[in-house]
């Protein structure tokens, strides 16, 4: 709720800002009474926010970068709770196939899309897309461990990928379906938190409360429940109640013990957001992840610094020669 | 002015960006150095777990193993040294005592066969054996924190954050010379 609060107050503020320069643009416009600047201070502010969004978000991929390195690999036997990295092969919790091939695999997402044509341009629009939900485990030399991949950052590389033409002659129409997958037994890489996966204190105080208001509800038993046959069923007769209530609930539990490999699970938490899913090495995610922040960063400050020029030459401030002629690259 | 304008927004820029960078190293180290304090809690969760069952076996032992008081005691004095460790280095020697004695008592079992075949002595043994090969799992996790602290602090240019926030390299855990010597073995039998 706070968060939801943080991020519609951010976003009035980048609005304000926004129209405010807009407006300031506007007027100076109506001055010198030429289409073309609004066009162009439009673009140049809207794409000064681009550039600065790419420059702050490189940062977040430079610090997921480092968290990565940071983080030393555990163990599965002695995985502790909290935030840890994990590597071994990926195995099925239970059967699955990927939705486009087919394959056997324990994680797959997949992308349908359909061509639209604009003039001689054309491009992809999403039909349908999804991945699987799924849990699955990880194993190494030391045993095994649930991945829930909800929520994952998956890093995988192209699996399949296959474009098909629909209809004849004039109406003709192309559909591209990808697919990634993680296939049994292949080698991952988890970054993520681990945590109980049910916590079975706070299960059995529920089992516990749902029985009691069960048999509050029937007055029959109640009745039987009344020892002394007093007026009221008195607190020690309750406690006793409550105890073998306790004991049935510890019995059916032991009747079906939990998979010890089940008791936990490596998932995305709601305190530490990184959760990543990968087929790659830890060296190649490292490696992906510095490139895209310095690209990020780089080319948010010369998006920045390229419009900056444009808007202050259009503002009278810089040689015009500066100016960057927006509407050509609409012709 | 543009000239102006246009050097202040990189100059901003640049401000900022070095900020960032800087408040990102800072954040780093911070990062690293609490991974070594909330490993090494983490070996002693385990510790503690084992330091638990010990005097469950001791018990379990006593009823079969009426000649092995000594080794019995070894194990019973080694639990209560490594209730008095304080310091790392004191808890890996005590670690390494009680270790010692722990796997003295399982090679000497050997030879009761009664006892071998207890329900609650062989659940003790898997538990005990389960836990300390965690404890060696989390002891190398500790070491890796460690090695990449140890690292992290030397490099360009966390080192200057580094020597402003006072952080000098971490001590390892080191196995302690006995632990890598095998237990010797008395079997004292009844004349």
């Amino acid at each position: 709720m706070k968060k939801a609060i943080t991020n519609k107050f951010w976003v009035v503020l980048v609005v304000m800002v926004f129209s405010s320069i807009i407006d300031c643009c506007l007027c100076n416009a109506a001055v010198e009474e030429d289409g073309d600047i609004i066009f162009g201070y439009i673009h140049e502010i809207g794409l000064i926010l681009v550039g600065l969004f790419m420059f702050f978000y490189g940062f977040t991929q430079y610090r997921k970068k480092r968290l990565i390195e940071n983080i030393p690999t555990s163990k599965i036997r002695a995985v502790a709770m909290g935030l840890s990295e994990l590597k071994g092969k990926a195995k099925q919790k239970s059967p699955l196939r990927s939705l486009l091939t087919h394959k056997d695999c324990v994680y797959y997402r997949f992308l349908i899309e359909k061509e639209e044509r604009r003039g001689r341009s054309s491009s992809w629009k999403t039909v349908s897309e999804g991945s699987s939900t799924d849990y699955f485990y990880i194993e190494d030399e030391t045993g095994r461990l649930l991945v829930d991949p909800l929520d994952a950052e998956i890093i995988l590389p192209l699996d399949y990928q296959y474009i098909d033409t629909i209809g004849k002659f004039l109406f003709t129409k192309r559909m591209r379906y990808t697919e990634w997958y993680i296939q049994p037994d292949e080698d991952i890489y988890v970054l993520g938190t681990v945590k109980k996966i049910k916590d079975d204190i706070l299960s059995r105080k529920k089992k516990l409360r749902k029985q009691l208001r069960k048999l509050k509800e029937d007055k029959e038993k109640l009745k039987k429940l009344n020892i002394d046959k007093s007026s009221q069923i008195s607190i020690e007769e309750w406690d006793k109640v409550e105890e073998t209530i306790k004991q049935e609930i510890f019995g059916e539990e032991l009747k079906q013990p939990p998979e010890p490999e089940d008791d936990i699970v490596i998932a995305k938490s709601d305190i530490e957001k990184i959760f990543i899913i990968s087929d790659h090495s830890e060296k190649e995610i490292t490696k992906k992840f510095g490139m895209k922040s310095v690209l990020l960063i780089f080319g948010g400050c010369c998006l920045i610094i390229g419009m900056l020029i444009s808007l202050l030459a259009r503002a009278g401030l810089l040689p015009e020669g500066l100016i960057i002629p927006w509407r050509k690259f609409y012709r | 002015m543009g000239i102006i304008i246009l050097f202040l927004g990189i100059l901003l820029l640049v401000v900022i960006g070095l900020v960032l960078y800087l408040v990102s190293i800072y954040n780093q180290l911070i990062h690293v150095r609490v991974n070594i304090d909330k490993s090494w809690a983490n070996i002693e969760v385990l510790e503690k777990q084992r330091y638990d069952e010990i005097p469950k076996l001791v018990k379990v032992c006593e009823g079969y193993m009426k000649y092995e008081r000594e080794t019995l005691e070894k194990i019973t004095l080694a639990r209560t040294r490594f209730l008095e460790a304080k310091t790392p280095s004191e808890i890996a020697r005590a670690d390494a005592g009680l270790a010692g004695a722990l796997k003295t008592l399982f090679a000497v079992a050997e030879n009761y066969p009664e006892l071998k075949a207890n329900e609650n002595f062989i659940q003790l043994q898997n538990r005990i054996s389960y836990l300390e090969n965690q404890i060696a799992d989390r002891r190398e996790f500790y070491n890796d924190s460690v090695a990449i602290f140890n690292t992290r602090i030397k490099q360009i240019p966390a080192v200057f954050i580094a020597n402003i926030l006072k952080y000098t390299p971490k001590e390892m855990f080191k196995v302690p010379e006995v632990e890598k010597v095998s237990p010797e073995i008395k079997f004292e039998f009844p004349k």
